[in-house]
C-alpha cells in the first residue's frame, strides 16, 4: 500500500515538470506579443525592447524556462507584468475560492450521478432507465456557461432568491458564502454529472449481472441492500477512475464560470492573464489548475486501490 | 423490442438535429430572413414578433438571422478542428502502434500528458499565445482532440495488426508505409468516425466557450458563444438574446451526441444492452 | 433408501412447470418432487432446462425468461404466487442456493465472514457482530480450518474448495428446508469434489435438509442421491430411484448417457456416444424430443409419448422403453 502511494508520488513529479514545460512552450509559441499587449498598440520599438529586457523575454526560451523553473521550485512564480504583484501569493489567496467551487460542483455531480446511475442500471431497459439515460444525454449537451446564464435569469433576476454573483469567504459568513456558491456549483456540476451518470450506469449494469449479485438475491437481500452493500462498492472502482478525469474537465470549467459569477478565483486569474498577455500570471494560474487535476487523479487512484481488498491486504494467501 | 426502438428514436432525433444544423450552416444567406449585420437602432431589443420571429438584439439586428449565420461559424470551426485532431491523432496513434517500443512510449506519454490538461484551459492558453481569431480557435481546439484520436487509433491499429492479412502483407514484402496506409488505415476508420461525431459536438461547445470569453469569433461576426455573452447583459429586459442562441447551441450539441451514440450502437451491437 | 413422493408430503413440489424466453419455450411441463430428507438429482446436458427449473423455484430467472405455466410449492407455499417481499423472506432462510462457481458467486469486496453471516442479519435482524460469530461456527461446521482467522479474509484469499465450503456455510446459515445446489462441484478438482459431496450428505444426515442437486455428471450422482430426474430439451424424460436409473434405465437417452459416463470400474467410455445434437433451445419438434437422435425411433415417435410408470416411482416418457422386460 505505502509502496503504491510512493510510486504514484514518484510519477507525479516528472509529470508535473513535463506539464509545466508544455505550458511554457504553448504560451510562448508566438513571441513578442506580451510586450505589445502590456504596453498598448502605440508602444515604440524602444519601449518594447526595454520591457522585454526588463522581464527577460529577450533570452532564448529554454533559458527563460530554466530561470522560471528554478524560482518556481522555491515558490517564486515571478511578478505580474501588469501590476508587479507577486504571482505566488496572489494564487494562494485565490486558490480557496476555486477549490471550494470545484469540490462543491463535483459533490453535486456525484449526488446526481450515483443514485440516478444506480437506479437506471437496476431498472435496465425499463421506463426509468430510458428517462434517466435521456436526462443524462440532455445534461451532457447543456453548455455550462449557458446554464449559468439561465440560472441567473431564473433564480437571481426573476425569483430573486439568490445573488447573481460576488464572493464572501466561507469563514466570514458560511451561509452567505454558500448562497453565492450554489449557482456556480450547479452550473458546473449538472453538466459534469452526465458522463459520471453514464459510467455509473454502465458499471452497475455489469456488476448487477454478476454471480455475486445473484447470490445476494438468493440470500433474500432486498433491492436497497443489493445495490448499496453488494453492488455499489464493486461499481465504484471503474467509476472513480473516470470520475477523476471528469474532475479535470470540471476544473477547466471554472475559467468560464468564475467569470460569469465574478468569483475571484484561479479561473478568473487565468482569464486576466490571457487578456493582458501577463505570462507569469498565466503560467502560475494554469499550472495550479494542472496540479489540482493531477493531484485529484492521483488521490482517486490511491482511493480506488484502497477500496479493493484484492489490492490492499495479503496477509494469508490461499491455502 | 421497444428498447431498441427507443435507441433508434434517439438516433433519428440526432440525425434530424444535425441535418437542421448543417442546412442552416450551408444555406444561411438564403434562409435567414435578414442580414446578420444590418444595424437598426430604432428597432433595438424588440421582443419576438411576426416581423422578427425571435426578436432583435441591442443594436436592432435580427436574432434569428444571426443565430442561423452563427451555425455556419460553428460548423466551420468544428470541421477544421476535428480534421486537425483526427488526422493528427490518427497518424500519431498509427505510428505508435505500428512501430511500438520507444516510439510508442514517447508518443503516447506525450498524448497522456496533453490529455491531463483540462481541455478548455489548454484551448484558452493556446489562444493566448496564438492570438484571438477564429482560425486560431480552430487550431487550438484541433490540438485538444489529438490525444483522443491517437489513443483510439493506437488501440484499433493494435487489433488490426493481430489479424492475418497484415502478416501476409509483410510476408510478401510490402513496405511499412504501404501496409500502414493500405492495409491498416481503412480498417481503423470506423471507430474514429464515432469519435469524430462526438468530437464535433465538443468542438462546437469549445468554440462557443471561447467566443463567449471573447477569445474566438470577434464581433460583429455572429457566434452562439458571443451572442450568449451579449445576451447575458440583457437577461432582465430581453431574455431571448441569451435564450435563442443558447438553445441552438444546446440542440446542436445534443444532436451530435445522439448521432454519435447511435453510430456506436450500429458499429458495436454488443454495446446495445 | 428412496422415498416415494406419494407417501410423504414433499418439501418441494413442482407441477407442470413451463418457462419461456421470448418466442421459445425452454422448459415444457416439468414436474418434480423433493421429499423430506431426500437428495434428488436433476441430470441433463447444458440447455436441458435443469438450471432454469432451479432458478424458477428461487424466483431468480434471467430477466427475459418468464414462467408461463405450472405451480411450484415449497411446503405448501405457492412460490409463483408470492409477492416479491414474501419470496425474499423465504430466500436464504427456508430456501438456500449454492451456485456453480463459488469464486464468482462470492462478492470480492466483502469479507467471507460478513457474507456467510449476512442471512442472519437479513432474516433474524441480528447485529453484524453476532452474525460474524455465527459465521465462525458455520465455517467450522463445513470443516474449514481455523475459521476464527478466516472470517476476516476476502474471497480471493480462499482456494476453490474453501470458497465452495463458504457458499455451503452461507446456505446453511438458517437451517433451510431445501438446499438447491446448481453443479456445485463442476469447478473443483476431483478430490475436492468428493469432499464437497460428502459434506452435502453429512448436512442432510445431521440437519435433515432436503437437497435438489443439479448436475450433468452421472458419476457424482450414483452413491449420493436418492432419486434422479433425467431432463432432455426442457422435459423430464425419465425419473426414478437412483438404483433403478443406474441399473435399469428405460429411456434410450438415459441408456446413452450412462454409456457415455466413465466410471471407476468400467473402461473409459467412448466419447460422443450419442449421435446428433441436443436440439437448440425451444426448437419445435413434433412428438418425442429425443426421436431425431434415438436408435429406437419409429414412425409413432412423431406423437408425444405418454408417461408410463414401469416400476413404483420409475416413470419414463418413451414409446419403446427398454429394460428388463
Amino acid at each position: 500500500m505505502l509502496r503504491l502511494i510512493a510510486t504514484r508520488l514518484a510519477l507525479f513529479v516528472p509529470t508535473l515538470i513535463a506539464a509545466s514545460m508544455i505550458l511554457f512552450i504553448a504560451i510562448n509559441v508566438v513571441p513578442g506579443s506580451a510586450a505589445r499587449s502590456a504596453l498598448g498598440v502605440d508602444a515604440t520599438p524602444q519601449a518594447i525592447m526595454r520591457f522585454e529586457a526588463l522581464n527577460g523575454l529577450d533570452r532564448p526560451l529554454y533559458i527563460q524556462y530554466a530561470d522560471w523553473f528554478t524560482k518556481a521550485v522555491r515558490g517564486d512564480f515571478g511578478k505580474s507584468f501588469q501590476n508587479r504583484v507577486d504571482v505566488g501569493p496572489e494564487i494562494l489567496k485565490r486558490l480557496p475560492v476555486t477549490l471550494e467551487l470545484a469540490v462543491l460542483a463535483f459533490l453535486i455531480a456525484n449526488l446526481i450521478a450515483v443514485p440516478l446511475g444506480a437506479v437506471a442500471a437496476y431498472r435496465h431497459t425499463r421506463a426509468a432507465d430510458t428517462f434517466i439515460t435521456s436526462l443524462a444525454t440532455v445534461f451532457g449537451a447543456i453548455p455550462n456557461f449557458w446554464l449559468a446564464t439561465l440560472l441567473v435569469l431564473v433564480f437571481a433576476l426573476k425569483l430573486k432568491w439568490l445573488p447573481a454573483g460576488g464572493y464572501i469567504p466561507f469563514f466570514d459568513d458560511p451561509l452567505k458564502n454558500l448562497l453565492r456558491m450554489i449557482l456556480p456549483a450547479i452550473s458546473l456540476g449538472v453538466v459534469s454529472s452526465s458522463l459520471l451518470l453514464r459510467i455509473m450506469r454502465a458499471s452497475m449494469i455489469e456488476v448487477l449481472s454478476s454471480d455475486y449479485i445473484r447470490t445476494a438475491r438468493a440470500k433474500g437481500a432486498p433491492a436497497g441492500v443489493v445495490i448499496r452493500r453488494h453492488a455499489l462498492r464493486n461499481a465504484a472502482i471503474p467509476y472513480l477512475t473516470v470520475g477523476a478525469v471528469e474532475f479535470g474537465f470540471l476544473f477547466g470549467g471554472v475559467v468560464i464560470i468564475e467569470d460569469i459569477f465574478r468569483l475571484p478565483g484561479i479561473g478568473s486569474l487565468v482569464l486576466v492573464g490571457i487578456i493582458n498577455r501577463d505570462y507569469p500570471v498565466l503560467i502560475g494560474a494554469t499550472l495550479v489548475v494542472t496540479v489540482a487535476v493531477l493531484a485529484a487523479n492521483m488521490i482517486v487512484d490511491i482511493l480506488a486501490s484502497l477500496l479493493d481488498p484484492r489490492q490492499v491486504r495479503h496477509k494469508s494467501g490461499a491455502a | 423490442m421497444d428498447w431498441s426502438w427507443r435507441r433508434h428514436g434517439a438516433f433519428t432525433i440526432g440525425t434530424l438535429l444535425v441535418g437542421l444544423m448543417l442546412l442552416a450552416a450551408s444555406a444561411a444567406p438564403w434562409i435567414a430572413p435578414y442580414s446578420p449585420y444590418d444595424l437598426d437602432v430604432a428597432k433595438m431589443l424588440q421582443a419576438p414578433s411576426l416581423t422578427h420571429w425571435l426578436g432583435t438584439d441591442e443594436v436592432g439586428r435580427d436574432v434569428l438571422s444571426r443565430t442561423i449565420h452563427a451555425a455556419r461559424i460553428s460548423v466551420e470551426v468544428a470541421l477544421v478542428a476535428v480534421s486537425v485532431g483526427s488526422v493528427g491523432g490518427t497518424l500519431i496513434g498509427l505510428l505508435a502502434a505500428y512501430f511500438g517500443g520507444i516510439v510508442d512510449a514517447v508518443l503516447m506519454r506525450l498524448m497522456e500528458l496533453l490529455f491531463s490538461f483540462p481541455a478548455i484551459l489548454l484551448a484558452v492558453v493556446l489562444m493566448a499565445s496564438l492570438g484571438t481569431s477564429i482560425l486560431n480557435a480552430m487550431i487550438a481546439i484541433g490540438i485538444i482532440f489529438i490525444p483522443g484520436f491517437a489513443r483510439l487509433a493506437r488501440a484499433s491499429t493494435m487489433d488490426v495488426l493481430r489479424q492475418q492479412y497484415v502478416e501476409a502483407a509483410r510476408a510478401i514484402g510490402m513496405s511499412d508505409a504501404r501496409i500502414m496506409f493500405r492495409e491498416v488505415l481503412p480498417n481503423i476508420l470506423a471507430p474514429s468516425l464515432v469519435e469524430a461525431a462526438v468530437a464535433f459536438a465538443y468542438a462546437i461547445l469549445l468554440e462557443s466557450a471561447l467566443s463567449f470569453l471573447g477569445l474566438g469569433a470577434q464581433p460583429p461576426e455572429p457566434s452562439w458563444g458571443n451572442m450568449i455573452n451579449t445576451g447575458r447583459g440583457f437577461m432582465a429586459q430581453a431574455p431571448w438574446l441569451g435564450i435563442v442562441p443558447g438553445s441552438a447551441l444546446f440542440l446542436c450539441v445534443l444532436g451530435f451526441n445522439l448521432l454519435g451514440d447511435g453510430m456506436r450502437d450500429f458499429l458495436d451491437p454488443h454495446m446495445k444492452e | 433408501m428412496p422415498l416415494s413422493s406419494s407417501i410423504q408430503e414433499p418439501v418441494l413440489d413442482i407441477q407442470n412447470l413451463s418457462i419461456e424466453f421470448p418466442g421459445r419455450r425452454v422448459v415444457a411441463g416439468v414436474s418434480l418432487q423433493v421429499g423430506p430428507r431426500e437428495i434428488v438429482a436433476v441430470i441433463g446436458e447444458s440447455g436441458s432446462g435443469k438450471t432454469l427449473t432451479a432458478l424458477a423455484v428461487l424466483g431468480l430467472l434471467p430477466r427475459q425468461a418468464r414462467v408461463t405455466g405450472g405451480r411450484i410449492m415449497l411446503h405448501r407455499r405457492p412460490m409463483l404466487e408470492l409477492s416479491a417481499n414474501q419470496r425474499r423472506d423465504l430466500l436464504g432462510d427456508r430456501l438456500a442456493f449454492i451456485p456453480q462457481d463459488a469464486m464468482s458467486a462470492l462478492n470480492p469486496m466483502l469479507s467471507v465472514g460478513d457474507q456467510v453471516g449476512e442471512p442472519v442479519v437479513l432474516h433474524r435482524s441480528s447485529t453484524w457482530a453476532a452474525a460474524r460469530q455465527i459465521a465462525v461456527e458455520l465455517l467450522r461446521s463445513v470443516h474449514l480450518k481455523e475459521p476464527e482467522k478466516r472470517t476476516t479474509d476476502y474471497p480471493h484469499q480462499f482456494s476453490g474448495g474453501m470458497q465452495q465450503r463458504a457458499m455451503i456455510a452461507m446456505g446453511l446459515a438458517l437451517e433451510p428446508e431445501l438446499l438447491i445446489a446448481d453443479e456445485p462441484t463442476t469447478a473443483l478438482d476431483v478430490t475436492v469434489q468428493a469432499q464437497v459431496i460428502r459434506l452435502l450428505r453429512e448436512i442432510r444426515d445431521e440437519h435433515g435438509t432436503s437437497i435438489l442437486f443439479i448436475t450433468h455428471d452421472l458419476g457424482v450422482v450414483a452413491d449420493f442421491c436418492d432419486r434422479v430426474y433425467v431432463m432432455y430439451a426442457g422435459r423430464v424424460i425419465e425419473e426414478g430411484a437412483v438404483d433403478e436409473i443406474f441399473y435399469n434405465p428405460r429411456h434410450p437417452y438415459t441408456v446413452a448417457l450412462l454409456a457415455a459416463t466413465p466410471s471407476a470400474t468400467e473402461r473409459v467410455a467412448q466419447l460422443n456416444a450419442i449421435p446428433g445434437q441436443i436440439p437448440a433451445a425451444g426448437e419445435l419438434i413434433a412428438g418425442c424430443v429425443f426421436a431425431p437422435r434415438c436408435v429406437r425411433a419409429q414412425p409413432s415417435c412423431r406423437e408425444v409419448p405418454p408417461e408410463q410408470e414401469m416400476e413404483q416411482g420409475h416413470r419414463v416418457r418413451c414409446w419403446y422403453p427398454g429394460g428388463k422386460t
